[in-house]
């Protein structure tokens, strides 16, 4: 009962977030949402596996470490123009 | 007793993240919207905390608790980079806005 509420919260979070990336002025402000969807994605990821299979948390190690490697790409990227 | 804690710490987490996103969409600015970002990283970590009150010494929670320190460990540099690059790229403060130290020094 309690995990339907955090999850159905974490859906509302989830709008919220979405809202910002399709809607942001900037594309600084895509990234930001992008990574946090990514960060609570970790999340939710986490609280599945502890309550479903403990395989899901295994994918929660690439979500975080995607989500820190392509923001800093494109950051580097909107920075100078260029990745190196 | 655990189970009660477990509630407490996944609606803290749950919390933290809907009013984190909600200074996401609302707040006027890239710059205030980071610092509402900052919110989401605490939320993970209550979720994470959870689980291990939950689990116990288990080698889910051991899992949990190295994603978690490793997300605590990038989100601010990450944090930073959105930051700097916005900045970079032209992204100015809002109206009600006082001082931009940042102005001179390029």
């Amino acid at each position: 009962m309690i995990f339907q509420l955090v999850m159905l919260l974490m859906v509302v979070a989830f709008a919220l977030c979405i809202w910002r990336l399709i809607r942001g002025p900037t594309v600084a402000d895509i990234l930001l949402a992008s990574n946090v969807i990514w960060t609570m994605g970790v999340g939710v990821v986490l609280l599945l596996g502890d309550r479903y299979s403990p395989f899901l948390s295994d994918t929660a190690i690439p979500l975080a470490l995607i989500a820190f490697v392509s923001t800093l790409a494109v950051c580097k990227y909107l920075e100078r123009g260029r990745i190196d | 007793m655990i189970e009660l804690l477990y509630i407490i710490l996944a609606l803290a987490g749950a919390i933290f993240c809907l009013v984190g996103s909600l200074g996401i969409a609302r707040f006027p600015d890239l710059y205030t919207r980071i610092q509402a970002s900052t919110l989401c990283t605490i939320g993970v970590l209550w979720f994470g905390l959870a689980i291990v009150f939950r689990r116990g010494i288990d080698p889910l929670s051991a899992k949990t608790l190295v994603v978690v320190l490793f997300v605590y460990l990038t989100a601010p540099v990450a944090s930073h980079a959105i930051a700097r690059a916005g900045y970079k790229s032209g992204v100015r403060p809002c109206r009600q806005n006082v001082i931009d130290e940042y102005r001179g020094r390029r």
